[in-house]
């Protein structure tokens, strides 16, 4: 499976249609029976009964946070991939997941309920910090190393996952399950606010992303070979480093720790269009939203005792289906 | 002519100790000039501030009249490529796309792909033999194939000056050939300065129409062949025998290594 | 009334525990720890306070126990503590005390007994039980007995009586509500009241704001703990909810609905006082209801 049909464009309208079949299907799934009728009445009548404010403001929310979110992830995974020439690197490895945590478990384990609007800045905030401590922590007189960032995040991870626990010990204990949750991720904190706050950071990151498509493509083919490309190698690498930080704090402050969607989608659509970025992030944008949402669709069904942590179900239900797109392609990514 | 790249009195080391120690060379275009020198003589420190990577610590560089720093990237990039000795291994990534990347200098990050660049990358894999590997990825291509791919990428960039880095060190006797063939070539046809940093004595004999031979931190001899190649200098920089003489079949002077252990070479730390 | 348990009266007896392990006491235990505060209230309640001489931090009821000696938490009883105070018995509890530690007391010769009632009755039987390995078992017998009767006077008098769904939650944001096997689901069935969340396997299954809406309970009660706050109003303002809409949210001690001790019958009366009240609230309806919604 080379060269022919990863050219061909029928890639990204199978991607479009399987996202938003994904949301349709997530819209339609949950205990309160909403029929077609009244979607369509709660829709373009603006209907006000049950169904209509369940389906508003509970249920498309969620899954149009359950796209960005999985879209934003993705989209970073890929660029931290190529920042880091590394198949292992995810949004989450050089301290935005320490960081947000740190700031989302202030609010959550040790302020009143009235600061809880205010947990997803916290989260962004000190996603934001962190990856800053790591960028200047690696950064050299000679530019910024891939090695020495995963080093970098590393220590700092290691730091604010000692401060996490230290956090969850202190905490008073009807605070512990909330913060666990988040920790696990959720999109049940969605609202309509939050969902429309987040959607101007997406949307910026994965653009920026896209016009340095280029940039993250000589990227791969080292430091010194891409600066005599005619790549400036440093602005980019530093573009890129913030832009992606960037998307996945700003998700992670509102939906909380979800894992294996930005370390694994991309690899899934390098499957599917290769590893020009230009094609690449989209894809990975589409796929990884899709990918989300189903997630959080099967989350919220497949368990009798209640809902289950997104995360799980992204790694449970994800591994075996990316092992299996992976072994086709000869394991080659 | 004037150099299209020249470099004068460099000096240049890694902490304390000098490497160059004061190497001046010029590229003209349309010749092919070849980098020769044991390990550790600073071949590919010279092609590192050659290229603007590294700056000397004394003496200057001038790509046509102007020292690099002066250049923005991409313009600098069109003017001046590189091949390095090691192309990406597992880079998912197809030929065409890899050599397509060449082009970035005349891109940018918002150009589309023109009908100029379409032509440049097709002509730069025609000129490797690429051309029907095109759609395979680099993975699957073999050493000798990633190689010619990587010297394609810098065909299609278009630079004048094209800096090779001892790019054939890992490949059989049939892919050097090759490689030879295709950068002569192209400085005859093209104009295009080259110049290869190179540890292959018998294949610099018979290609090579100027030769810098770089020992103990200088040039310690550039000119044609017969001027460089002396036994005496030889022995010199790499400490080995050689015996001298022309190859019947094509006529270009052959050099051979003697047996014997070698010696220790001039200027060898 | 259980014949052997009067009969456990004279020392010295050996009385198994919930594990099976049979415990010898040759007189009445002089130095008791408690590692659960259940179990030191059923102490107190026993009268029998007076031969405690360690305690949770957790003890805090009745007041005087706060000021006894602490060996450390329910999961985390310092063993070294408890040792120091050289205890003839230690109470505990295979419901939240680390079974190494029991054992590793045990070793050291310290006699210890587990409890771990799952149910009211369980928990009546309990307080007898521990009445009469403590010296105090016409106390011990006493005490459950008016227990029992308090108990039943909570039932709802008739069978005709509405029934409300009722959801019992120990975390609002996110509402992890308390299914079935736990002590407030028996609570909320006694009352004559229908747990909601018995629909879902499992014991504190989550529910999402969508489930709340679509079991409409009509009396919500919250587990009040350090940290547990009132919902928030993005979930309250789902006034398809009866209990969000009539405004019957009751928060209640989360100590007296989780602990196995004497007090669950407190937690008992007032949610039947809330279940009556609401139906006092009703308007009158012909004939008896199924109850509830879905």
């Amino acid at each position: 499976m080379t060269g022919g049909w990863k050219k061909s464009g029928a890639v990204f309208p199978i991607l479009a249609a399987a996202l938003l079949g994904a949301l349709v299907l997530s819209a339609a799934t949950g205990p309160v029976p909403i029929s077609l009728r009244a979607a369509f009445d709660a829709i373009f009548r603006g209907t006000d009964d049950t169904s209509a404010r369940v389906l508003l403001s509970l249920r498309l929310p969620r899954a149009l946070l359950g796209a960005l979110v999985g879209g934003a992830l993705a989209s970073s995974g890929v660029a931290f991939q190529a920042l880091l020439r590394n198949p292992l690197a995810d949004p989450y490895i050089l301290g935005v997941s320490g960081g947000a945590a740190v700031g989302a478990l202030t609010v959550a384990l040790f302020l009143s309920a009235a600061a809880s609007p205010f947990l997803p800045l916290c989260a962004f905030a000190g996603a934001s910090l962190s990856a800053l401590a790591v960028f200047l922590l690696a950064r050299r007189r000679s530019g910024v190393s891939p090695e020495r960032l995963i080093l970098m995040g590393v220590v700092v991870g290691a730091f604010l996952n000692a401060v996490i626990m230290l956090m969850v010990t202190l905490a008073p204990p009807g605070k512990i399950p909330g913060a666990l949750y988040w920790l696990m991720g959720d999109l049940g904190l969605g609202t309509p606010h939050r969902v429309a706050v987040l959607f101007p950071y997406v949307a910026l990151g994965t653009v920026l992303l896209y016009l340095l498509s280029r940039g993250l493509d000589l990227l791969l083919l080292g430091d010194h070979a891409a600066f005599q490309a005619g790549l400036s190698v440093e602005r980019v690498k530093t573009a890129t480093y913030l832009t992606a930080s960037l998307l996945a704090g700003s998700v992670v402050a509102v939906s909380g720790l979800i894992g294996f969607v930005g370390l694994i989608v991309p690899h899934g659509a390098r499957v599917l269009v290769g590893s020009g970025h230009r094609r690449l992030l989209p894809a990975a944008f589409l796929l990884g939203a899709a990918f989300l949402v189903l997630s959080d669709t099967l989350a919220r069904v497949a368990s009798p005792a209640g809902e289950l942590p997104v995360g799980a179900v992204t790694a449970l239900a994800g591994a075996p289906f990316f092992l299996y797109l992976l072994r086709r392609n000869g394991g080659r990514s | 002519m004037t150099p299209v790249l020249s470099a004068h009195g460099v000096r240049f080391g890694y902490g304390d100790r000098d490497i160059l120690l004061g190497v001046s060379v010029d590229l003209l275009p349309g010749e092919v000039t070849i980098l020769l020198g044991p390990n550790g003589a600073g071949k590919s420190t010279l092609i590192r501030i050659l290229s603007g990577i590294l700056a000397p610590r004394e003496g200057e560089v001038l790509l046509c009249g102007r020292p690099p720093g002066e250049f923005r990237r991409r313009e600098m990039a069109r003017l001046l490529s590189v091949v390095g000795q090691d192309p990406p291994v597992d880079f998912p990534m197809t030929v065409a796309a890899y050599v397509g990347l060449g082009r970035f200098p005349h891109q940018g990050f918002f150009g589309g792909t023109s009908p100029e660049d379409r032509e440049q990358v097709e002509r730069a894999m025609e000129r490797t033999e690429l051309a029907g590997l095109r759609d395979r990825t680099l993975s699957e291509i073999s050493a000798g194939e990633r190689q010619r791919a990587a010297v394609a990428r810098a065909i299609a960039q278009g630079a004048r000056v094209m800096l090779l880095d001892e790019p054939t060190a890992f490949l059989d006797i049939r892919h050097r050939v090759a490689f030879y063939e295709i950068v002569t070539q192209l400085s005859a046809t093209s104009g295009i300065a080259a110049l290869v940093a190179s540890h292959d004595l018998t294949l610099c004999a018979e290609y090579g129409e100027r030769i810098v031979l770089l020992s103990g931190g200088t040039v310690a001899a550039q000119g044609r062949p017969e001027e460089v190649l002396t036994p005496s200098n030889v022995r010199a920089a790499y400490g080995v025998e050689v015996a001298r003489d022309r190859n019947p079949a094509t006529g270009a002077l052959r050099v051979t290594p003697l047996r014997g252990m070698p010696a220790k070479p001039r200027g060898a730390s | 009334m259980d014949r052997s348990a009067s009969a456990a009266d004279r020392f010295p007896l050996a009385s198994k525990d919930d594990r099976g392990v049979t415990v010898r006491l040759a007189a009445p235990p002089r130095r008791v720890v408690s590692l659960a505060p259940s179990l030191t209230e059923i102490v107190f309640l026993l009268g029998r306070d007076g031969s405690l001489v360690g305690v949770t931090r957790f003890c805090n009821v009745p007041a005087a126990a706060s000021n006894l000696p602490k060996i450390g938490g329910v999961i985390d009883p310092d063993v070294e503590k408890i040792v120091a105070l050289s205890p003839d018995l230690v109470l505990c509890t295979t419901d939240g005390n680390p079974r190494e530690k029991v054992r590793a007391l045990e070793e050291m010769g310290i006699p210890c007994f587990a409890v771990a009632p799952q149910d009211l009755e369980a928990v009546f039987m309990t307080i007898e039980r521990l009445g009469g390995l403590l010296g105090a078992a016409d106390r011990g017998r006493a005490e459950a007995g008016a227990l029992r009767r308090r108990a039943r006077l909570a039932h709802p008098v008739s069978t005709g009586v509405e029934t409300p769904s009722v959801l019992f939650v120990v975390s609002t944001t996110p509402i992890i509500a308390a299914g079935v096997g736990t002590f407030m689901d028996e609570l909320v069935r006694l009352a004559g009241g229908r747990n909601v969340a018995t629909r879902f396997s499992g014991r504190y299954p989550r529910l999402s704001v969508e489930e709340l809406v679509a079991a409409r309970p009509d009396v919500i009660f919250v587990a009040g703990m350090a940290g547990v706050e009132r919902f928030p109003p993005e979930v309250t303002r789902w006034k398809e909810i009866p209990a969000f809409r009539d405004g019957a949210v009751i928060t209640l001690d989360g100590d007296l609905v989780t602990r196995p001790g004497p007090r669950l019958v407190t937690a008992l009366e007032k949610v039947s006082a809330a279940l009556a009240d609401w139906r006092a609230r009703r308007p009158k309806a012909p004939g008896s209801g199924a109850g509830g919604k879905r």
